[in-house]
């Protein structure tokens, strides 16, 4: 009998009523198996079963998960395996360990296989273990792989075999076999039994794995009857997991019947399934769709929306939230619902929980006798296991903290010193467990320390996880293992499997899971919250090198495997999922999505796309631009490559948009969508603002145009559809932020002899060459370059890591060597518009030429009198000015932004650039637009002072003076170096002129500067000058505004004292300092929802977290992430992108660099120490640096000292229009004779502005 | 929780909060196998493989020399040469009982507990059935000791109870087999009523609010 039937049919009742039917007829128990997807649902059927079962003998009921079929055979009938092995040591019965067990043996038989070319250490386990998992599940033969390999044309397929080979070997050497081992010897049994089974009960038949298939294709002819429940529209586990469509009608010649429900819930489950499969936008009033533009709003919505629907009587297990995105933020704002909420999906490690972190520490306090503790964990097992009193363990970190520095002090001894019983109990009995073996060191730690209480309930279950893996250890190797090792292994293990077991899920919680893990329990709920749906992570993509899910299926019969097989099998899969989540929700499904996820990325190629609000939220029509003149040619685009040559001020920004605005109407290109307009821009930040203002145009728009960064788009390229196989890179590389690539930069620097300090020229070096036309570095002449460049190569391979040249590169070499790919994205790609296209490099303009090549519809925009990145970037402005040349350009040529006065001088800076540097400028004066303009009597001031104090003192004047007149007006201080930004902060601050740095360091942002702060106090409670610099960050803050007095008492008394009891700031650092837990990143939510709890800026308590969590994965202690934290503090970095207001507060002073100006404006500019060194505007001003020199010289063909000098003096005099053109209505620009270096006065010959007599002002 | 062993009812039997704690919250620490258990479960599964008729020539000779005359010596027992008699190895069992046992002697008193009348199920596995002359004979190999008053014993009481109740027979008994020691002991079937009465009055003990 088959029968279709969904999840919400009554299918196991009918399953179990078949099988007292069975029963009653005489057929034993023992006769019948029954099979179910997984645990938990055979813990419903049996338990249904028994609840239907008459009074009296039940029998022995076989009800199996697909897994446990084969585990039960291994158990019951090893000894049939076990004569077959030839290995004379014979146990009596096999190890049925987990997976670290095996992965542990799989590691070391990977160092007996060389994997030529690829050995990344990170993935090549991981790949693996898929592979295999492909190849059990799939119950695929050798030819069968063989034939496999051949169509995916694998460089590693011999590798991957040899591997396999003898990592099956090991299992069988060790009896060591996890799930897919035993499903392997499973084969080999059921071949060899007799089968005692003459019924077959198959619930959830279209979720069954092929290796579960054959064995029912095996035994067939000894059956009388099967008895199938399946959902045609299921299978919601094909690929990876590997579920089988089974014709059964076919395979049982028997005609299904269908008992389907008729009900809405299933109707809708239909029309989503319909929609994702024919591509198509489903509206339904039952289904919410909702896009906010950071992760936090649509969390902290949910969030809301879940407490409404709860203050309305929906009980919490009547709502379920589903994303494949549960990280360590979302848990943290769950926790506002402030009602049960468990997390069914999410891998975490086990260290994570505080108790576990806690008893592991303990572990390896009894294992190694010169241990040195991190103090910060000191603090955690005083409080958490040794149960001090707070001033007790405050005073025990502290005085170890002191007692330790610079790793002095043994952590044995100190305690031994230490005057706490309780420490030297703790102490004796570390040291009376030492000897036994582990599993019965953690029985004893936890007896002693953990009480047996609910509030402990989670650490003990997931403690009993650790000790599960410790007996399988211990079991498997008996004592060949090393203790740490193991020790060390374990404290990394990731539990995938959240919750340990099925058996745990709460029924009165709100559930959120993955939407794999909510069908596969078949969690039945009213409200069904769809997370992150703009995120590519919704549609899982499983191919990586080593394993294809799609081709490793036993069902895969073409000669070829092409990217749209992945794209059509992978809509298949969705289709399916969507279909199976929808009949889990009975009233509502909100479809809730973000642009950025948490890190400020943009999210792509999620499912979204798949479904439309049913009622408009926001219909008020975009705000029509009135373009001048000069702006109209721009918006009357038609077609074709176009040129924007846009003056600063001129409104390029507001004209780009609503060109882009008015393509999206569908007016200017016929069928345009918004995926097929690419919009490329120099910085995130700019990108960001584009998307920001779309979506405030179009709220209800899902899918933006494409625009990034030219790395973003790259990136995009190289993800979508898992391209990046096609360039051989793993599924899973990363990209290292700038921090992670100094690191390794820096150790290839020191490795190689050389001082630390060169890091940074080799950090420029290694992208030069990257991006040069010719990248073998055989043919590079310098010995120290070749040395450090091929020890960072090797680095990155190994750890799977792309820096940003990378992601160019190989985005542009998948481009040109996939056709495929080429075609789909230049078919995709209908029109490119470039922002600042002075700025671009070569490489990105080869991109922007291939992805134009169809369409040919490219716009660049820029202004050739702005590139002032040449020398210190790959970009290249030659380019942009051979497209001026070759096609129509338009000129904008008019702004409105700066003074009459201000607009000459900045012309007459082109025009006197002619003399020194000819080719600095195109001759594009800008204009002003009538009426418009600011009016001022004195645009232009230049000032020639004596001493460098002079010039200071006088702005520090004239600012008071603006302010006193106006403090609504915006000020600009615009400098030529980062570190001058610091310098006149300083001064700033102590003439008490408040002022916001504009500088791309981590301290200058807000959270990161709080965490910081408290992190270093945390750190070192007794240091006064740190707790000084810890008040003097949190006193900033409004709350602590009348506690200033703070900072003169702790001069007085112990800042641990009860003296301080009056002010709330040392009771929330003290609550902070107390926080028990032994993982440091906790606290970071922790301070960032305590002081910016709904505010932007608590969107970027993740990227803080990001931070601090990448260090504290190499660093390893609370204390060495802290030194790091200090030591990148202060650096520039680009990195990370920080969530900022767009305005900036009005009427702020604003301290940046030139480069850092630009784009924006202010009423009143000052550019001071425009001295000839910081400017040079004459030939024999610029001095060549060794390091630029150096860089050239690695070039295939290095250009000649004189032309770098010239290009330098071309660029400042760009910078300098820059710095210019940044003035509204009043613009200083001033220099002294004499400045302070190095605390010696010394002499400044001042730019070429300053030279004509009577330009300027000398005082 | 309505599902009991002859392990959880001895726990609930002794100290309720603990098992609760256990069993129920799951508030325990997984201690792990001492050797003696590991030995004792090596023999049962040695002996289970013999009476299924597997060839256990190969793991035997494997054996710590100890552990191997154990076996030897065991499976050496008069019952063993009979081994077509062994019905049943390792053989689960599931027993569902209700609250208002047929005789209603109980009933009155488990309203009483909850109020209403409720299911349970017995559950554990027998080491072996032997089945002779009309007598159903279950088995239990014991490492080493054999349980001290045996027809008292809470084991025999249960699976007396529930093979009863399987084979549909009063001629059962269950015997004790001291493995290391050869000793052993039978007990015989005898009172379903009190051996019924005695195993509700532990599940009684569990407050009502635990039994689904």
């Amino acid at each position: 009998m088959i029968f279709y039937s969904t999840i919400n049919s009554n299918k196991t009742d009918i399953l179990i009523e078949k099988y007292f039917e069975l029963v009653k007829s005489g057929v034993k128990p023992e006769e019948i198996l029954v099979l179910v997807q997984n645990g938990r649902k055979k813990k419903k059927f049996v338990e249904k079963l028994k609840n239907k079962a008459p009074v009296g003998n039940i029998g022995n009921i076989n009800v199996f998960s697909f897994f446990a079929l084969a585990r039960n055979f291994l158990e019951r009938n090893f000894v049939s395996a076990e004569n077959m092995i030839k290995d004379p040591n014979s146990p009596v019965f096999a190890h049925l360990c987990g997976l670290e067990v095996s992965q542990y043996i799989f590691k070391n038989c990977i160092k007996e296989i060389e994997f030529k070319g690829y050995n990344s250490k990170v993935n090549l386990l991981h790949q693996l273990l898929r592979r295999y998992s492909l190849i059990v599940q799939n119950a695929l033969c050798n030819d069968e792989i063989k034939k496999r390999e051949k169509i995916l044309k694998e460089a590693y397929a011999k590798e991957a075999r040899d591997a396999i080979k003898l990592y099956k070997l090991k299992t069988l050497e060790y009896r060591a076999f996890d799930y897919l081992r035993q499903v392997n010897i499973f084969e080999y049994l059921y071949k060899n039994i007799k089968n005692p089974y003459r019924y077959i009960i198959l619930d959830d038949a279209d979720e069954i794995t092929p290796a579960v298939f054959e064995y029912l294709k095996y035994i067939k002819s000894d059956i009388k009857e099967f008895i199938v429940a399946q959902d045609p529209l299921g299978s919601s586990r094909l690929g990876y997991l590997s579920a089988a469509i089974v014709d059964f009608e076919k395979f049982l010649g028997q005609k299904p019947l269908d008992l389907r429900e008729d009900s809405e819930k299933s109707k809708r489950a239909f029309k989503i399934f319909n929609a994702v499969k024919n591509n198509l936008q489903l509206s339904d009033e039952n289904i919410i769709v909702k896009s906010f533009i950071r992760r936090d709003e649509m969390i902290f919505d949910t969030v809301e929306e879940i407490k409404k629907l709860i203050d309305n009587g929906t009980k919490p297990s009547q709502i379920a939230v589903v994303t494949p995105i549960t990280d360590d933020y979302l848990r943290f704002c769950f926790k506002k619902i402030k009602q049960d909420v468990f997390f069914l999906s999410g891998s975490e490690k086990l260290n994570q929980n505080p108790l576990v972190g806690a008893i592991i520490e303990i572990l390896k306090l009894a294992n190694i006798d010169d241990m040195f503790l991190s103090p910060f964990i000191l603090k955690s097992l005083a409080l958490e296991i040794l149960k001090l009193s707070p001033d007790e363990a405050i005073t025990l970190t502290q005085k170890y903290t002191e007692a330790n520095y610079c790793r002095k002090k043994l952590i044995k001894e100190f305690l031994l010193e230490f005057d706490n019983d309780k420490a030297k109990d703790f102490l004796h009995f570390i040291e009376a467990i030492k000897n036994e073996p582990l599993s019965v060191q953690l029985f004893e730690i936890c007896t002693k320390y953990i009480k047996k209480t609910p509030q402990n309930q989670n650490s003990i279950l997931k403690l009993n996880k650790l000790a599960k893996q410790i007996n399988d250890f211990e079991e498997v190797f008996t004592s060949h293992f090393k203790k740490l090792q193991l020790i060390e292994q374990l404290e990394n293990t990731i539990i995938s499997e959240n919750p340990l077991s099925e058996d745990e899920i709460p029924e009165s919680s709100i559930i959120v899971a993955s939407a794999q893990k909510l069908i596969d329990s078949e969690i039945d709920t009213k409200y069904l919250f769809l997370l992150d749906c703009s995120s590519s992570e919704h549609i899982k993509q499983d191919i990586g090198m080593l394993y294809n899910s799609w081709v490793f299926q036993k069902s895969w019969n073409k000669s070829e495997f092409e990217p749209d097989d992945n794209i059509k099998l992978t809509q298949d899969r969705t289709a399916r999922i969507l279909y199976k989540l929808a009949l889990c929700a009975s009233e509502k499904i909100y479809i809730n999505s973000s642009i950025y996820d948490t890190l400020g990325i943009e999210n792509y190629g999620g499912i979204d796309k798949y479904f439309k609000s049913a009622k408009s939220l926001n219909t008020s029509a975009p705000k029509k631009i009135i373009p001048r003149d000069d702006q109209k040619p721009v918006l009357d685009y038609k077609s074709g490559k176009m040129a924007v040559s846009a003056v600063a001020g001129s409104g390029k920004t507001t004209i780009m948009l609503a060109l882009i605005l008015k393509l999206l109407e569908g007016s200017v290109i016929e069928n345009i969508k918004s995926e097929n307009i690419f919009v490329l821009t120099f910085m995130e930040s700019a990108a960001r603002n584009f998307r920001e203002r779309i979506k405030q145009n179009y709220p209800d728009m899902v899918e933006l145009p494409q625009i990034s960064t030219i790395h973003g788009l790259a990136l995009k390229i190289l993800k979508e559809n898992n391209n990046y196989t096609f360039v051989n890179l793993d599924n899973d590389f990363e990209i290292t932020d700038e921090n992670k690539r100094r690191e390794i930069i820096a150790s290839a620097v020191v490795n190689a002899g050389l001082e630390y300090d060169k890091t940074e020229l080799y950090e420029r070096a290694i992208s030069d060459f990257k991006n040069s036309s010719c990248t073998d570095i055989k043919k590079v002449k310098s010995p120290s370059f070749k040395r450090i460049f091929s020890s960072y190569d090797a680095v990155m391979k190994e750890n799977n890591l792309l820096d940003y040249d990378d992601l160019l590169i190989f985005a542009l070499r998948l481009l040109k060597t996939n056709r495929e790919v080429r075609l789909h994205y230049q078919n995709l790609a209908k029109i490119i518009i470039e922002d600042e296209a002075q700025d671009s490099s070569p490489k990105q303009q080869e991109l922007i030429t291939i992805l134009g090549e169809k369409h040919g519809n490219i716009i660049r925009c820029g202004d050739v009198n702005q590139a002032i990145t040449a020398t210190f970037s790959n970009s290249d402005v030659k380019g942009f000015k051979k497209f001026i040349r070759e096609n129509k350009n338009v000129e904008m040529n008019k702004s409105q932004r700066c003074g009459v006065k201000i607009i000459d001088f900045a012309n007459k800076t082109i025009d006197e650039a002619f003399s020194f540097a000819p080719e600095a400028f195109l001759n594009i004066k800008m204009h002003p637009v009538e009426g418009k303009n600011p009016s001022n009597s004195d645009g232009v001031e230049l000032k020639l002072f004596e001493k460098q104090i002079e010039e200071k003192k006088f702005i520090a004047e004239t600012i008071r003076k603006i302010k006193a007149q106006n403090r609504e007006k915006s000020i600009g201080i615009l400098l030529r170096s980062n570190w001058q930004i610091t310098q006149w902060a300083n001064f700033f601050e102590e003439e008490n002129i408040k002022v916001e740095k504009n500088i791309d360091t981590l301290n200058n942002n807000v959270v990161f500067k709080t965490v910081l702060a408290i992190f270093n106090f945390i750190n070192d409670t007794k240091n006064i000058k740190n707790i000084k610099n810890t008040l003097e960050v949190l006193l900033e803050m409004p709350r602590y505004k009348s506690e200033i007095a703070i900072l003169s008492e702790i001069e007085q008394n112990d800042f641990m004292s009860d003296n301080f009891s009056k002010y709330s700031l040392w009771w929330d650092l003290r609550y902070f300092l107390l926080k028990s837990t032994t993982n440091p990143l906790e606290l970071i939510f922790e301070i960032g929802d305590y002081y910016f709890k709904n505010t932007l800026e608590f969107a970027n308590v993740s990227m803080v977290y990001s931070i601090a969590q990448k260090i504290y994965q190499t660093q390893k202690t609370f204390e060495d992430m802290l030194f790091r934290m200090n030591e990148i503090a202060n650096r520039l970095n680009k990195s990370t992108k920080f969530f900022t207001k767009e305005d900036s507060t009005a009427g702020a002073v604003r301290i940046m660099t030139l480069h850092k100006a630009k784009g924006d404006e202010f009423d009143f500019v000052f550019i001071p120490e425009l001295t000839s060194e910081n400017m040079g505007l004459k030939i024999e001003d610029i001095k060549l640096k060794k390091n630029t020199e150096f860089i050239e010289n690695l070039k295939p063909e290095p250009k000649d000292a004189q032309t770098l000098k010239q290009e330098i003096l071309e660029e400042n005099y760009r910078l300098l229009y820059v710095g210019i053109t940044r003035a509204k209505t009043k613009l200083y620009l001033s220099c002294a004779k004499t400045y302070k270096m190095y605390k010696k006065e010394k002499s400044y010959k001042p730019c070429e502005i300053f030279v004509k007599e009577g330009s300027y002002e000398h005082i | 929780m309505n599902t009991f062993s002859v392990n959880t009812l001895k726990s609930l039997d002794g100290n309720t909060d603990e098992f609760i704690n256990k069993y129920i919250l799951k508030l325990d620490f997984l201690n792990a196998k001492n050797q003696s258990t590991r030995r004792g479960e090596r023999l049962h599964g040695m002996i289970s493989y013999y009476i299924r008729g597997f060839d256990i020539e190969k793991i035997k000779n494997a054996m710590a020399s100890d552990e191997k005359e154990i076996l030897e010596k065991t499976l050496s027992l008069e019952i063993f040469k009979n081994r077509a008699n062994f019905i049943k190895s390792e053989e689960p069992f599931l027993v569902k009982c209700s609250s208002y046992n047929t005789n209603g002697t109980t009933a009155q008193k488990t309203q009483q507990h909850t109020g209403a009348n409720f299911n349970f199920y017995l559950t554990g596995r027998f080491d072996a059935i032997y089945f002779d002359k009309g007598e159903y004979i279950i088995y239990d190999w014991k490492s080493k000791n054999i349980p001290k008053d045996p027809e008292n014993d809470l084991q025999s009481v249960v699976y007396l109870y529930c093979g009863s109740k399987i084979f549909s027979a009063k001629n059962i008994s269950i015997c004790y087999l001291s493995l290391e020691k050869g000793q052993s002991t039978k007990v015989h079937f005898s009172d379903e009523k009190l051996y019924f009465e005695r195993i509700l009055n532990i599940i009684k003990k569990l407050p009502s609010k635990y039994l689904t």
